[in-house]
């Protein structure tokens, strides 16, 4: 199942470097048929394995990494994760959302349109009109899954040990998940008027 | 419909293969309305027993990590039995969904406490609007704590739609004690919440507003883990749990016209939460008595009631006030308007 994503997913990526994409015009849209429907199965990993920015070092002391090394975790010996930072004042510090990493997998995620017209406690009849429906996989797996929630004075990391003293983050708190989630349910979605 | 929003879809992905994005001009924005999404999860059901949830990089006075577990997370229709009968349920309707809008101030609402509508932001401006189901002022307004008129009329969440959730904490205070929060909420509804952010041109930042409001049938809170030593029979349970019975909480952030929630990280990397003085800067009297009027008049306030809070006893029935035990009646607090709240973090 893994790898028919993967194709997928490739497919997908290598689209853009084909053809150019032609908007569909109205009547071409006319015929689209909403019946169809994706079922989702897969596993990803993000950053498990370190990314390109740093590199992982071999001791627990920052003041001796090199200016490409970081780590993370508790021991500071591990692999770090994506980072994503985001100011929200001109001339001000980051919002930074750190060390995303972790292995995910899913079985049956499930996406296609459905008219609603019963049902809901007597709120389907009213209703009457197209939902994109996303159905949430019954289980989702979560192996070494992280993320931190920080702010810092900027929005890329350095080594405030050796390279950088002015460097400064504060992790306010970080979280880990492990094992599986039940998440039942489907997501339905519409324009609202 | 279903075409309609297909089309807009495949156009929107379509456009972005195309060419370069264009930022909208003024005028563009301009004819930004209120149509936005709904969202409603049919048969929601979230259950994350099975998982290891950890949180860190809190620390003691030492500087050492005080890891929280998270255990006993759960989402579930009303009457799950604190999470043990786990049952689907529908977060949303589909007359009033939870919605993501970016709409224009001026068409953007918000409902008084006594029932009127209000413009609580600024003028011409382009708002980006996540919030909760509406309430309902007049007929199909549903009861926000079934059982309890004083919690008001003015809910769109029917009893079906009401949530079970709880939540338990464990913290490692040191290697060999463990100190619990278990958490467990019955008919919780969040109607009426919304958080709403904008840019501010002269503060040039991000500002917004937000209301969070939260009906509760019960909630309890337990001291210990359950089936641990001392945390087994009903009498250890009782004795060390806190029960509220009809309790609701409307926490008002911010009036985006005189005194946004300003959310900032300072040059130094410090994280700051500021609701300023809704008349700081306006020296003209007539126009600071006017902003000053207006802010008493519209701008939401925070109230928090437990009709009835009991330490220890139990509850004859999952919804009826506990007998025995300490019993400290209604606590309220009601209509708490912040003129100023300045909160920074500071590395210890």
């Amino acid at each position: 199942m893994t790898s028919k994503l993967c194709i997928a997913f490739a497919a997908l990526l290598a689209g853009p470097a084909w053809a150019e994409l032609q908007a569909l015009d109205d009547s071409d849209l006319s015929q689209v048929d909403g019946q169809g429907g994706v079922y989702l199965s897969g596993e990803f990993s993000i950053n498990k394995n370190g990314g390109v920015l740093w590199s992982t070092p071999t001791n627990a002391n920052p003041a001796t990494w090199s200016a490409s090394q970081r780590g993370c975790g508790t021991t500071n010996l591990e692999v770090c994760g994506l980072r994503l930072a985001v100011r929200t004042e001109n001339g001000g510090g980051w919002f930074v959302l750190d060390n995303i990493k972790g292995i995910f997998s899913f079985e049956g995620l499930t996406l296609r349109t459905r008219l609603i017209n019963s049902g809901f406690n007597g709120d389907g009849a009213g209703f009457n009109q197209d939902v994109l429906e996303l159905g949430l996989p019954n289980e989702m797996k979560f192996k070494n899954a992280a993320f931190s929630v920080a702010v810092a004075n900027q929005g890329g990391w350095q080594n405030n040990k050796t390279y950088a003293p002015s460097f400064q983050q504060t992790n306010i708190f970080s979280a880990k998940i492990d094992g599986t989630v039940r998440m039942q349910g489907n997501v339905l979605i519409f324009p609202k008027n | 419909m279903q075409r309609l929003f297909l089309a807009s879809l495949l156009g929107g992905l379509a456009g972005l293969a195309n060419a370069e994005l264009q930022a909208l001009d003024d005028e563009k924005l301009a004819t930004v309305s209120g149509a936005g999404f709904g969202m409603v999860i049919e048969n929601f059901l979230y259950d994350g027993t099975q998982a290891t949830i950890t949180i860190n990089d809190i620390t003691n006075g030492s500087g050492q990590n005080v890891p929280i577990a998270v255990k006993e997370l759960y989402v579930g229709a009303t009457g799950s039995n604190k999470g043990s009968n786990l049952q689907p349920v529908n977060i949303g309707r589909l007359s009033y969904p939870w919605t993501l809008d970016l709409v224009k101030g001026e068409n953007l609402k918000t409902l008084r406490d006594d029932g009127q509508l209000v413009q609580t932001v600024p003028t011409n401006l382009s708002i980006l609007s996540f919030a909760a189901p509406d309430k309902i002022f007049g007929a199909g307004g549903q009861p926000c704590i079934s059982g309890y008129a004083a919690a008001g009329n003015n809910c769109s969440m029917r009893s079906t739609e009401k949530v079970d959730a709880g939540i338990r904490f464990d913290f490692s205070v040191t290697g060999s004690r463990t100190d619990v929060i278990n958490m467990d909420f019955t008919e919780l509804t969040m109607d009426g919440s919304y958080l709403r952010l904008w840019g501010d041109n002269s503060r040039q930042q991000l500002v917004g507003e937000a209301r969070i409001n939260l009906y509760a049938k019960t909630l309890e809170i337990l001291s210990c883990a359950t089936g641990a030593a001392g945390c087994n029979t009903a009498q250890e349970l009782a004795a060390r749990t806190i029960y509220f019975t009809n309790t609701y909480a409307q926490f008002a952030l911010g009036y985006g016209k005189s005194q946004p929630l300003l959310f900032d990280v300072t040059s130094n990397g410090q994280f700051v939460l500021e609701l300023p003085n809704p008349v700081a800067g306006v020296t003209n009297a007539t126009t600071r008595n006017q902003i000053a009027a207006d802010f008493y008049a519209n701008a939401p306030r925070t109230n928090i009631l437990i009709d009835n809070l009991n330490f220890g006893g139990t509850r004859s029935s999952p919804t009826a006030v506990p007998t025995g035990g300490y019993n400290f009646g209604r606590n309220e607090i009601s209509g708490m308007s912040f003129n100023y709240l300045k909160v920074s973090s500071h590395d210890l």
